[in-house]
């Protein structure tokens, strides 16, 4: 490889792939209207760490009986809230919507799936959409804020070992807001069912 | 914030499903750099002063199906991505990174690559609010590696599995997550000097962009 291929592909990497990015789009919808197109949440730091801390985790010790360690979407206990708030921005420091529809952390879905899970070994784009649905007439106001929570295991030491099992209980992974000028407040039509989308992705950037 | 040069900070505007992303304060970004040396005390000589890596799938792979198993579950001792930590040196010097890459093009020693005696790592730390750091150490006590190098890659044990709300109960398999390499122009290629320790340090940033 000469000199100048070295350095043609120094530069196609910089623009490309030397690291790796994580986004989440997020799209809101009721009946045919959608009400947030492809919106980009903001993560908080529940998910920064939570990524540092798989790729430093060590082993699961043997324990007496079955030890579990739970992933993020442990078999749906993943879950997105909706709250009111429209003047609070997100901080990487933030655990809750500020105002929650319904009592804290708010109204679950009726309905929760993870409806695609796209391989990206042919694109590169590699991607999850978790969906969730609230029937007619289970959750009412003016939407300012959403949240994607997820089951964490933020453990901080190399090579971190667990014994028993781990947490189940989600916390917010990331948040979307009027605040943040992710998209504008909108009235919930109780008659119709509402579908929130949130598409976590991995791409090389 | 010395390890983050210009070019790491620019966020090129990008389109997706139409619509363009460039903010640069909704993303999370993930680097890695590299720094090799030779030698201990005041002869410690750095051949490598933090070179960027390059991601491949297989990373890739691990985080997202990261996020859609369900959960691991065993009654026996199994093995985590740092538990199958190693990184392996070669010695190509013309093959590019490209992100379908899995192991080593020309690996030191029989593949995927001679083992380091000690494989080593830090834990979580943060370096300001939303920038955080773990990093992994392999040193190759004198005369154990020799030749070359033109690449250099970082193995973990990751789950490669994207059933959703899958039960994992087997240790993680070791694989390829970046590699760093003359031919992506990351680093000159050098000729291990065999009296000496060889120490490789691999840190690893996330940060809002």
């Amino acid at each position: 490889m000469s000199e100048n291929e070295k350095h043609l592909n120094k530069i196609i990497n910089s623009f490309n792939n030397e690291d790796l990015c994580m986004q989440a789009n997020v799209s809101i919808t009721q009946g045919h209207k959608i009400l947030v197109n492809n919106a980009h949440n903001h993560f908080v730091d529940a998910g920064l760490k939570q990524i540092l801390a798989l790729l430093i985790s060590g082993n699961m010790l043997k324990g007496s009986w079955n030890v579990h360690f739970y992933f993020p979407s442990y078999n749906g206990t993943w879950c997105i809230y909706l709250g009111t708030d429209i003047n609070t921005a997100t901080t990487p420091t933030m655990t809750a919507l500020t105002a929650p529809i319904g009592n804290a952390p708010g109204t679950a879905p009726n309905i929760k799936d993870i409806s695609s899970i796209h391989d990206g070994g042919g694109d590169g784009d590699w991607y999850a959409i978790y969906q969730a649905t609230w029937n007619a007439n289970t959750i009412s106001g003016t939407v300012g804020e959403a949240a994607l929570y997820m089951v964490d295991c933020l453990k901080t030491a190399f090579r971190w070992q667990i014994s028993s099992s781990t947490q189940t209980t989600p916390h917010m992974f990331s948040r979307l807001s009027v605040k943040d000028g992710d998209f504008s407040s909108f009235v919930i039509d109780t008659d119709l069912p509402l579908t929130v989308e949130w598409k976590l992705r991995f791409f090389f950037g | 914030m010395d390890h983050l040069k210009t070019r790491d900070r620019i966020a090129f505007a990008q389109y997706y499903d139409g619509v363009p992303i460039e903010s640069a304060s909704e993303r999370i970004r993930i680097q890695g750099r590299v720094t090799i040396s030779q030698g201990d005390g005041e002869k410690k000589e750095i051949i490598i002063d933090r070179a960027h890596n390059k991601w491949v799938k297989g990373g890739l792979k691990g985080l997202l199906s990261h996020f859609v198993l369900s959960d691991w579950v065993s009654d026996r001792q199994r093995g985590l991505s740092a538990n199958a930590l190693s990184i392996y040196l070669g010695t190509d010097t013309t093959t590019a990174t490209t992100h379908d890459l899995t192991t080593l093009k020309t690996p030191i020693g029989t593949s995927p690559g001679t083992d380091a005696n000690t494989k080593t790592g830090e834990g979580l730390t943060t370096i300001s609010d939303g920038h955080h750091r773990i990093a992994y150490t392999a040193i190759f006590n004198p005369g154990t590696v020799s030749g070359t190098v033109g690449e250099v890659a970082l193995y973990l044990g990751m789950p490669q599995d994207l059933t959703k709300y899958g039960v994992v109960d087997a240790s993680f398999t070791q694989v390829m997550v970046s590699r760093c390499s003359v031919a992506d122009g990351d680093f000159s290629s050098f000729v291990i000097d065999t009296s000496k320790s060889l120490v490789i340090s691999w840190e690893v940033f996330i940060a809002y962009e």
